[in-house]
């Protein structure tokens, strides 16, 4: 019964490890526009198994990402979010940028 | 009493020969990512250069220095080295990002760098990203700024 008990609250653990753990690191805002009619996002993310990671230069493609949304024009008012979602011995370190386009 | 060290030297002595390895692997500097952040993005139009500029800081983690130095000593130095090790992170006590660093007057340098790349000042689509190269003991703290200059 006991064993049974252990075993039951070791797979709790376990599944709450598998399900991850997130942990935010940094946000920043740029100024906000007056006129937000376009929403503009993008996401960039590394997956580093047992804390190996030689480079971060996964982050480079954000901008571009974001100024593939909107040509011709500035987009402002830009979050940015980035945090690191922990797994049992691997985590995955996203970077979400939102802002809004305003056509010239 | 030789018998009883026996176990003791034998795992000094694994210890030793995992540590080339560890150092290997540190040797090729992990990465980590502190900080992000994006400034506005003017897209299309004029010319645009890119442009990049960085600047580091050697940081020193004292507490990877003292569990190496207790690998190469005898254990009568271990309370000693504790000791020591107990009152630095005393002084060191607080948030920070990454390991300390002796002076933080590295980072003043990027606006000038800036400037210099781009002496029009106008810039758009900046990155600023905030990470570490990690290595045995030392670290590399680095702040560094991506971007474009408008001709």
């Amino acid at each position: 019964m006991k064993g049974a008990l252990m075993k039951s609250f070791l797979y709790c653990i376990a599944s709450g490890m598998l399900v991850s753990c997130v942990g935010l690191k940094t946000v920043s805002i740029t100024n906000i526009p007056q006129t937000r009619e376009q929403p503009v996002n993008a996401k960039v993310s590394k997956f580093i198994f047992l804390g190996l990671n030689f480079d971060n230069d996964f982050v480079d493609d954000l901008k571009d990402k974001l100024a593939a949304q909107c040509t011709n024009g500035t987009i402002s008012g830009i979050l940015t979010k980035h945090d690191s979602t922990s797994y049992l011995i691997a985590h995955t370190v996203t970077v979400y940028a939102t802002g809004y386009c305003t056509r010239r | 009493m030789r018998d009883l060290m026996k176990p003791r030297e034998r795992k000094r002595a694994a210890l030793r020969g995992l540590l080339p390895l560890l150092s290997l692997c540190g040797g090729l500097g992990c990465a980590q990512l502190h900080h992000v952040q994006l400034a506005d993005i003017e897209t299309g139009g004029s010319y645009k250069k890119p442009i990049d500029v960085k600047v580091s800081e050697v940081g020193i983690s004292l507490e990877e220095a003292g569990t190496t130095a207790k690998l190469f000593t005898s254990g009568k130095h271990h309370k000693q080295m504790d000791t020591i090790q107990n009152i630095i992170a005393l002084f060191q006590y607080g948030p920070k990002t990454g390991n300390p660093v002796f002076s933080d007057d590295y980072a003043d340098e990027l606006a000038a760098e800036l400037y210099k790349q781009c002496p029009s000042g106008k810039m758009t689509g900046l990155t600023i990203i905030r990470e570490a190269r990690k290595y045995p003991i030392v670290s590399g703290e680095i702040v560094k700024i991506l971007g474009y200059c408008l001709q």
